[in-house]
């Protein structure tokens, strides 16, 4: 399958891509803002529908949206920058990368924030830090690595 | 974004009108949930029964609306659809909020 151009008229020309492997189910290239984000995660819905449970979809629209607006946040700061997404069939489940050009991870490292502990006051809630939470608890294989100047996460989501 | 909110039995009702509470919108519904919670109530019941989707900025937007509530009034959702418990199950919201199953029960409960 060719690359789809999922973000808006205002992306930057796509560089050459070698074409995804033979299971790839998908690949997308996305503008790094909140728009795109949102789109790339309806045209997966529509894509993958047919051949996954709502629930398996549900879930890995939740972490390819926290993975996604971390780079647009993090990665690059706002200032967008380009974003690949390759989505392919293991069996009985799906794996996927994606990767950017922006900054790399802190440390090196994906963040492994803490659940949140019982009993908090209301006032101690917090109100951010959640994502890599969620990603770590849906995702399965998680494994970031910095190749040169690209970030580039790997994870499976399993289908159940 | 659209948010209807109405009086009903002591409690202040607001519906979203949305199918996401994401990165591209947190801001903006913080802001106009502070204006509308302006009208004094002692509940404010967030109907989400029309959204399907809640990322991590939707959730801590959620959070801050509640913060801002608190300790006088409090937030209380309704209507849940299954993406939208997943993400509050996954990070134990679940367990700080008071959820109804859908809006009418969320009314019953004071006012019936």
């Amino acid at each position: 399958m060719a690359a789809d151009f999922a973000a808006g008229p205002q992306r930057a020309p796509a560089a050459p891509h070698p074409p995804p492997g033979p299971d790839a189910v998908l690949h997308l290239v996305l503008e790094a803002d909140p728009i795109s984000v949102r789109h790339v995660l309806r045209v997966m819905r529509t894509r993958l529908a047919a051949e996954l449970s709502d629930s398996a979809a549900g879930s890995l629209e939740i972490v390819l949206a926290e993975i996604l607006n971390n780079i647009v946040k993090h990665a690059y700061r706002g200032a967008g920058g380009r974003i690949d997404l390759h989505i392919g069939r293991a069996p009985g489940a799906l794996l996927c990368r994606v990767s950017d050009q922006g900054c790399a991870m802190p440390g090196g490292v994906l963040p492994d924030p803490a659940r949140l502990p019982p009993g908090l006051a209301i006032a101690d809630l917090p109100e951010g830090g959640f994502g890599w939470r969620i990603v770590r608890d849906l995702a399965q294989d998680l494994h970031y690595r910095r190749d040169g100047s690209s970030n580039i996460l790997r994870f499976r989501m399993a289908l159940d | 974004m659209n948010l209807y909110a109405e009086a009903q039995a002591g409690a202040l009702h607001v519906q979203v009108n949305e199918d996401r509470i994401d990165a591209a919108v947190a801001i903006r519904f913080k802001d106009q949930m502070r204006e509308i919670a302006l009208q004094p109530s002692d509940r404010v019941v967030l109907d989400l029964s029309r959204v399907s989707f809640v990322d991590s900025s939707g959730l801590g937007a959620i959070v801050a609306v509640m913060k801002a509530l608190a300790p006088a009034r409090r937030l209380e959702l309704a209507g849940l659809t299954p993406n939208v418990a997943k993400v509050f199950r996954l990070t134990r919201m679940d367990s700080v909020f008071t959820i109804h199953p859908g809006p009418e029960a969320a009314a019953l409960r004071h006012g019936g």
